[in-house]
């Protein structure tokens, strides 16, 4: 799991423009500078025994990525909405990813609505689901 | 807490027409002020997200006239102190600001019997650590 995470953190800040990155839980969060990223381990699916085909891989590596970016004053999203699209197509096509560390790699993102006790931010909830190999 | 109050009072003080800014416990040393004022005044300080060193800082900030029309010229400095305030990024080299907020305010003016003026009341609420 920390291989996983250690190299989603490697790609994003490669990647893109990111100010602040935080390991651990999202609800600790607090981005101190713009654009950040929380990457939460959500969920991990282990077993011993002899896997000798591609179905007996045990699913449910589970990965969150919270995106978060200062909203503008006129809160527009458009800019924000093609940097996720970005951020998920380097993230789906990452062979490192996609052969080192999982297969069968699924990504869910979730524009979540900020809340009124938070922040202007945009966030944006990147889920990596896959197996661990 | 002191730093934040510096660089709040600091961040008032641009708008050139405030004669004073004083806590309330210090309202009197404001008696016979020029035009306009403001006194700051600390709610609470409840920790932000759970975590260490952030908080979470409602303050009141009283504003004060005593031109001729002052119940107007009130609400013109409150008008004055959100523009100013709401959103704004107060980090400096003693503390950092993850959010500044406009909450609320009075848009009633009161009588200040103490200081023979108009007053009002705008709410903030600061988002910060100490650096």
């Amino acid at each position: 799991m920390i291989q996983s995470v250690n190299e989603i953190k490697t790609i994003l800040n490669n990647n893109f423009t990111i100010n602040h990155t935080f390991i651990g839980d999202y609800q600790d969060f607090i981005s101190e500078s713009y654009p950040a990223i929380c990457i939460q381990p959500q969920a991990m699916n282990k077993a011993l025994g002899n896997h000798l085909s591609f179905e007996d891989f045990n699913e449910g590596d589970s990965i969150a990525v919270w995106y978060v970016e200062e909203a503008p004053v006129d809160r527009d999203k458009s800019t924000f909405i093609s940097k996720i699209d970005n951020i998920s197509d380097t993230l789906m096509g990452n062979s490192r990813l996609n052969g080192e560390y999982n297969m069968g790699i699924e990504i869910v993102v979730e524009y979540t609505q900020r809340s009124t006790e938070d922040n202007i931010e945009f966030i944006a909830k990147i889920t990596i689901e896959g197996r661990n190999v | 807490m002191i730093k934040l109050l510096e660089t709040l009072e600091n961040k008032i003080a641009t708008i050139s027409v405030i004669d004073g800014i004083r806590p309330i416990s210090k309202i009197e040393e404001l008696k016979g002020f020029d035009r306009y004022a403001v006194t700051h005044e600390i709610v609470n300080d409840a920790v932000y997200k759970d975590r260490k060193n952030r908080y979470t800082t409602p303050i009141f900030l009283n504003t004060y006239s005593n031109v001729d029309n002052g119940e107007i010229a009130v609400l013109w400095l409150n008008k004055q102190i959100k523009e100013l305030l709401d959103e704004v990024d107060l980090t400096n080299s003693d503390i950092q600001t993850y959010y500044v907020k406009i909450q609320t305010s009075t848009p009633q003016p009161e009588k200040n019997r103490l200081l023979d003026c108009w007053q009002s009341v705008v709410m903030v609420e600061v988002r910060w650590k100490e650096l």
